[in-house]
C-alpha cells in the first residue's frame, strides 16, 4: 500500500467537502436570516441543510486532524518509558483506536439500514443521507489508522 | 457492570497516547459490550445526535471570524486602540494587553483565538519595548481566559447544548465576570509595575491619537455590536449571529484591509474545519459516554449520596468547583464541559442553584485550566511564541493565578455579579 499517495487522495478529497461545505453553510444560514430579517420570510429547510451540511465538514476536519496527530491527548505515560516499551505502547494505543473507529464503522452501516425509510424531517429525504457522514470518515479513520500501525512496523523494519 | 466497565476503562486510557475523544468512545463501547444490554446501534445514535445541533454551528463560525480578525489586521488596530487608552498607566502595556483581550474577547468565542493570534501582536509589541519577556507571556495567557468568559464564548455553546440552557443567557451572564477578571488582572499587573524597579511606561496618548486609534479600530469594533447587540435584542439567534459576523469581517477585509488573499481565505476555511472536528469528535464520544451515565442513574445516585452527607449546598458547590479546576489542569476544558454537565447539572439544581449561574461558573473553572500546567492550551501556545519553557512560565504566573483564582471566588460568593444581567434582559 502507498501510503502517501493514499493520504493526500483523503486529504484533497476532504479539503474540497470542507471548504465547499463550510461556504455553503455560511451561504445557507445568510439566506436565511437576511430573509428573515428584511422579507420576514423563514426557510424550513435551511437550518437542516445547515446541520447536516455542518456534521459532514466536521467529520471531515477530524478525519484530516487525526491523520496529522492533532487530536488532543493526557499523555502522562510516554515520556517515563523506555523506549523498548514505548514501541509497545504505541502499538496498543493505536489498535485501541483502530479498534474503535473499525467497529464504529462496521455498526453505523447497520444502522443505516434499518434506518431505512425514515425521512428527514424538513428536506424528506432519506436519513441514511445525513448518516452516511458516519462510515464515510470512520472508514477513513479506520484506514488512517492502519497505516500508521503499517507505517510502525516499517520504520522499525520488522 | 456497566459503570465500573466505563469508568474503569476510561481511566486507564484517558492518561495514555490515546485521543480524548477515543478513551470516551472507547470505554462507551467496552461498557456496551459487556452489559449487552443496550444494542450498539444506540451507540451511533449517540454519537450523531451528539453532532446535530444548530447551536454548535456557532463553533466553526466563531472561530473562522477570530482567525480573519488576527490575520487581516483587526486585531492590530484592536490593541493600538486599547494602548492609547491605558498604556501611560503603571504597568504600560500589561494593561493594553489586558484591555486588548477584553476587547477581542467581545468577538471571540475562545482562549487560543487570543493567544495564538492577538496574543502574538501583543507579546511582540512588549518585547520591542523591553518588558521581562516571563512577564509578557504570563500576562498574555492569563488575560487569554477572559476570551471564552466575555461573549461569544465557545465553551457556553457547548454547556448550553449539553445542559439545555439557553445560551444567550449565558452569554448574558458571562459578561460582568470576564469584566471582573480583566480588573483583577489590571491590578495585579499595577502592583507588579509598582514593585519592580523600573518597569517599562508608555507614552500617555492625546485627545487627537485617541481618536485617530478609535477611528483605526472602528469597524472591528462594530463586530461587537453586531454580535452582542444581534443577540441580546433577540434579532437572532447566537449561530445567525456568528454567520453575520463572519459576513461582516470578510466584507472589511474585501472592502478596507485587502491584506487577505483568496488563497489565504482557503487555508482559514480548512484549518478552522480541523479546529472544529477536534471538538465534535470529543463532542459525539462524551455524548455517548454522558448517555451511559445518564441512562445508569449516576446522578441520582450522587444526590442521594450528597444529601445522606447533610453538608450545606455551599460546601457541595465549592467542592464540584474545586474538582472542576483541579480537572481542568490535566483534560482540554471542552471534554469536562461535556463529560460532567450531565452529572454535575442535576445535583446543582437539587441543590437550589441556577443552571445559568453554574454554567458560567463551570466555564470559568475549565478554562482557568487552559493556562495551568501540565495540559494548558493557551500556555503551550504562548510557550511556543515567546520560546520560555512552560514550567517557567507559569512560575511568572503565579500572581495571575491568585487574581483568577479571585475572581473566581467572588462570582462564587456573589451569585449577582453572574446573574445581574441575565435577570435584567431576560425577566
Amino acid at each position: 500500500m502507498n501510503s502517501k499517495r493514499l493520504y493526500r487522495y483523503f486529504e484533497n478529497i476532504n479539503k474540497a467537502i470542507i471548504i465547499f461545505f463550510l461556504v455553503a453553510t455560511i451561504a445557507v444560514l445568510a439566506l436565511q436570516v437576511f430573509s428573515r430579517l428584511f422579507f420576514s420570510r423563514a426557510f424550513a429547510w435551511a437550518e437542516e441543510v445547515a446541520r447536516y451540511l455542518f456534521i459532514y465538514l466536521s467529520l471531515a476536519g477530524a478525519a484530516i486532524a487525526y491523520k496529522k496527530d492533532l487530536w488532543v491527548s493526557v499523555d502522562i505515560i510516554s515520556s517515563k518509558l523506555s523506549k523498548r516499551a514505548k514501541n509497545v505502547y504505541y502499538l496498543v494505543t493505536e489498535s485501541i483506536c483502530f479498534t474503535f473507529f473499525i467497529i464504529i464503522t462496521l455498526v453505523s452501516f447497520k444502522y443505516i439500514a434499518s434506518s431505512k425509510g425514515q425521512l428527514t424531517a424538513a428536506l424528506q429525504i432519506p436519513m441514511a443521507i445525513p448518516y452516511l457522514a458516519v462510515p464515510i470518515f470512520f472508514v477513513q479513520m479506520s484506514i488512517i489508522s492502519l497505516n500508521k500501525i503499517f507505517h510502525f512496523f516499517k520504520e522499525k523494519g520488522i | 457492570m456497566i459503570v465500573p466497565a466505563l469508568i474503569l476503562t476510561f481511566i486507564i486510557t484517558i492518561f495514555t497516547k490515546v485521543p480524548v475523544a477515543i478513551a470516551l468512545g472507547f470505554s462507551s463501547l467496552v461498557a456496551f459490550l459487556v452489559s449487552g444490554q443496550y444494542p450498539l446501534m444506540v451507540l451511533i445514535n449517540r454519537l450523531f445526535s451528539g453532532m446535530d445541533s444548530f447551536v454548535l454551528i456557532s463553533i466553526p463560525m466563531f472561530i473562522l471570524m477570530a482567525r480573519i480578525m488576527n490575520e487581516s489586521g483587526s486585531s492590530r488596530r484592536m490593541f493600538n486602540f486599547a494602548n492609547s487608552l491605558v498604556g501611560h498607566w503603571p504597568g504600560g502595556l500589561g494593561h493594553t494587553n489586558v484591555l486588548a483581550s477584553v476587547i477581542f474577547a467581545g468577538m471571540s468565542g475562545s482562549s487560543a483565538a487570543d493567544a495564538a493570534g492577538l496574543g502574538r501582536i501583543e507579546i511582540e509589541s512588549m518585547n520591542e519595548h523591553g518588558y521581562d519577556p516571563a512577564f509578557s507571556g504570563a500576562i498574555t495567557a492569563a488575560s487569554s481566559v477572559i476570551g471564552p468568559i466575555i461573549p461569544p464564548s465557545i465553551p457556553m455553546v457547548v454547556y448550553g447544548t449539553m445542559s439545555g440552557t439557553s445560551v444567550v443567557k449565558l452569554f448574558a451572564g458571562g459578561f460582568l465576570p470576564g469584566l471582573l477578571l480583566g480588573l483583577t488582572l489590571m491590578i495585579i499587573v499595577y502592583i507588579i509595575a509598582k514593585r519592580t524597579p523600573g518597569f517599562p511606561i508608555e507614552k500617555k496618548a492625546n485627545l487627537k491619537e485617541r481618536w485617530i486609534a478609535f477611528k483605526d479600530g472602528l469597524p472591528a469594533l462594530v463586530t461587537i455590536v453586531i454580535i452582542l447587540g444581534g443577540i441580546f435584542t433577540g434579532l437572532y439567534t447566537p449561530t445567525e449571529a456568528s454567520v453575520i459576523a463572519v459576513l461582516y469581517v470578510f466584507f472589511l477585509d474585501i472592502c478596507f484591509y485587502h491584506e487577505l488573499k483568496l488563497s489565504d481565505y482557503g487555508r482559514l476555511l480548512y484549518e478552522t474545519a480541523l479546529d472544529t472536528g477536534m471538538i465534535l469528535i470529543i463532542i459525539a464520544c462524551a455524548n455517548a459516554f454522558g448517555w451511559l451515565l445518564a441512562v445508569e442513574r449516576i446522578p441520582n445516585i450522587m444526590i442521594d449520596f450528597i444529601t445522606q452527607l447533610n453538608v450545606s449546598p455551599l460546601v457541595v458547590l465549592l467542592l464540584i468547583n474545586a474538582v472542576l479546576l483541579f480537572l481542568g489542569c490535566f483534560i482540554e476544558g471542552i471534554a469536562i464541559l461535556v463529560i460532567l454537565t450531565p452529572v454535575l447539572l442535576p445535583i446543582v439544581m437539587q441543590l437550589g442553584y441556577n443552571p445559568v449561574y453554574f454554567g458560567v461558573l463551570a466555564v470559568l473553572n475549565v478554562m482557568i485550566g487552559v493556562v495551568t500546567p501540565p495540559m494548558g492550551m493557551s500556555l503551550f501556545i504562548t510557550s511556543r511564541i515567546t520560546n520560555i519553557p512552560v514550567m517557567k512560565l507559569s512560575k511568572a504566573m503565579l500572581p495571575f493565578y491568585v487574581s483568577l483564582i479571585g475572581a473566581l471566588l467572588l462570582c462564587i460568593f456573589f451569585p449577582d455579579i453572574i446573574l445581574f444581567l441575565p435577570n435584567l434582559l431576560f425577566k
